[in-house]
């Protein structure tokens, strides 16, 4: 069947819906065949029946249309009065191309197969009609297909505007939620503060050290400064100040300061300068000659005598139905060694479910209150300062986008890439906490009680492994051509 | 079958929605009310809890005339406190919420440790 609307060839080309006009009198069509009569609605031919006819419309109309195997139904084209169908089965002897069916009631000259190959014997006409018609479909067909590949190619293509849209989008809602959250933090922490806090040398403040003229005051939080302090050192930690300024002061009294006593602060590291923070807190209090080290501000551990105890993870605290989902990424591990099962686009479904939601959850967990998030991210002593915030803004909504891109199916080997990229990131923190026996929290899941380890850095290789999954086989439920479509996508 | 974005748009609405709400915490209702140190802390007095209905708090250090504002929410039945630096303080409710144990390591412990513990009383 054609795409366009056909005419019987050597008359004049019919407007659909004429009555019983159409009877060109140079094809001599009228002189044969039955004459048949079908109701609005009644299948006329039916797709894969093999070939006994062929059909002139005299009067109404019908619609062409296929049925894939899934009983999905493509509406071709509509035929009126004037118009024919069925010579290509007839042709070619194969089983029926499409169905057709009466659009309203519908008077059809029926042509058995040998009175077609006699009118195509006896009308050159309407053979020539017919081998051009043949023609243009092949032709138009090769053009279809060429377009179709070139589609599926540029859907399959992983563009640079998929990662802009991603990471736009991430950048985007980001600022905008931080704008109007009543949990807002500064894009970046201490920008535009005047450093006035006075510096020390290393050997200097070794010296006053030993001569007992300091006071050495450790910022980091607790568990830091539980694993390795100076020896002698108070631990104010910096992210408690406000809270806490009484007891602080009460701590300093003990200790005999006055405004003019020397405090030497330190525990900035590459993230934050809790050293700085906790100095500036203090000026603000009225401590003057408060001072940090100058130079390597992490170098106190080498030069320092220090007192050190092993390190504490937190404590583990249930995560609950969280908590269980991440450990089915670990599973992957097993499923990818049965080659038909990781090769499987089911999987890749599964995979970008599973991905979705638990990089949804991650997000979730963190974009409410991105203090909580930039203070982990802090911790884990590897986000240069000024990107710390912004990082700790953006990433969750990463998360999020592209967990929902996941699921929905938009642009999924793009959202596999960023998804995996994180989880390569979040590896790399990982190890480096474990190595370094950090005593954080992993930040991951909940906001605290989640001790970094080992089975977190193969949980996380587990999702970078369905992420992988993802980007070479997803094939099913994809959005394409603007909309949703469940269809196996393959070149 | 062909579906649209907008057809689609509901079901990745919802799917939000409830993710969203489940990220959410329990009813505050039963905690909502002024605490008051049992004993001075520090050597400087008392200090006042006052945790609000709307999910913000105040620390108060009553003597010292000094005050902080914290975001509070409902998780497992305990009292999470949220600082503005990204620290959180875990409150337990003991006797039938008459007090709030409240742990100021800023990790997550099963109970109160109690050399990290600043025990609570409700007063209104």
């Amino acid at each position: 069947m054609a795409a366009a609307e056909k005419t019987t060839a050597g008359g004049p080309a019919v407007p659909a819906g004429t009555p019983a006009a159409a009877c060109p009198i140079a094809l001599t069509i009228c002189e044969i065949g039955v004459e048949k009569t079908f109701a609005k609605g009644t299948l006329i031919v039916r797709q894969g029946d093999l070939p006994d006819n062929f059909y002139v419309i005299r009067q109404g109309r019908v619609k062409i249309f296929r049925l894939s195997p899934e009983g999905i139904r493509t509406d071709l084209t509509e035929l009126g009065a004037g118009s024919y169908f069925g010579e290509l089965a007839i042709v070619t002897g194969q089983p029926r191309t499409a169905s057709v069916e009466a659009a309203e009631d519908t008077v059809l000259t029926e042509i058995s197969r040998e009175e077609f190959d006699r009118l195509l014997d006896d009308n050159p006409p309407l053979a020539r009609q017919i081998i051009k018609q043949l023609s243009e479909w092949l032709v138009g067909a090769d053009k279809r297909l060429e377009q179709e590949t070139v589609h599926q190619v540029k859907v399959r293509e992983v563009s640079w505007f998929d990662f802009i849209l991603i990471g736009g989008l991430s950048i985007v809602f980001a600022l905008i939620f931080n704008f109007y959250n009543d949990n807002q933090i500064p894009l970046i922490q201490g920008w535009g503060r005047a450093e006035t806090i006075k510096e020390i040398t290393l050997q200097e403040a070794l010296a006053k050290y030993q001569a007992g003229e300091l006071i050495v005051i450790d910022a980091r939080k607790d568990s830091f400064f539980q694993q390795k302090h100076i020896k002698g050192a108070e631990n104010f930690q910096v992210v408690f100040f406000d809270l806490m300024v009484p007891m602080f002061q009460f701590r300093l009294e003990q200790r005999q300061a006055t405004p003019e006593t020397p405090i030497l602060i330190y525990g900035g590291t590459l993230s934050r300068r809790f050293d700085l923070d906790l100095a500036h807190a203090l000026k603000d209090l009225g401590y003057e000659n408060v001072m940090v080290l100058a130079g390597d501000y992490t170098a106190w551990e080498k030069a320092f005598p220090v007192e050190e105890k092993p390190a504490k993870p937190p404590m583990p605290m249930e995560f609950g139905l969280v908590g269980l989902l991440e450990w089915i990424p670990v599973s992957i591990f097993v499923l990818i060694l049965i080659p038909p099962v990781r090769r499987s686009p089911y999987l890749a479904i599964f995979c970008r479910v599973l991905l979705g939601v638990i990089f949804i959850q991650f997000a979730l967990s963190k974009i409410m209150r991105p203090a909580v998030f930039a203070l982990n991210v802090v911790e884990y002593q590897m986000m240069p300062a000024w990107g710390v915030n912004l990082w700790a803004l953006i990433l969750p909504w990463g998360e999020l986008v592209a967990g929902l891109f996941l699921i929905l199916g938009i642009r999924t080997r793009t959202a596999a890439i960023f998804i995996g990229g994180m989880n390569v990131i979040f590896m790399v923190g990982l190890v480096n906490a474990i190595l370094n026996q950090y005593p954080i929290n992993c930040g991951c899941v909940g906001e605290v009680g989640e001790p970094v380890n080992w089975w977190k850095v193969l949980k996380n290789a587990g999702m970078l492994l369905m992420a992988v999954q993802i980007y070479f086989y997803d094939r099913l439920f994809v959005l394409d051509r603007g909309g949703f479509i469940w269809r196996e996508r393959k070149i | 079958m062909r579906r649209s974005l907008w057809q689609r748009l509901p079901l990745g609405l919802v799917l939000l929605s409830c993710l969203w709400f489940w990220a959410c915490g329990e009813a505050r209702l039963p905690f909502v009310g002024t605490y008051k140190t049992a004993e001075p802390v520090a050597n400087k007095g008392h200090i006042e809890l006052v945790l609000k209905d709307n999910g913000e708090a105040d620390w108060n250090w009553v003597d010292e005339n000094r005050s902080a504002k914290l975001k509070w929410r409902v998780q497992d039945g305990r009292v999470w406190l949220y600082f503005k630096e990204g620290v959180i303080l875990i409150g337990t409710p003991l006797d039938g919420n008459k007090h709030l144990a409240v742990d100021i390591s800023g990790e997550w412990h099963e109970g109160c440790p109690v050399d990290k513990c600043i025990n609570f009383t409700r007063v209104k």
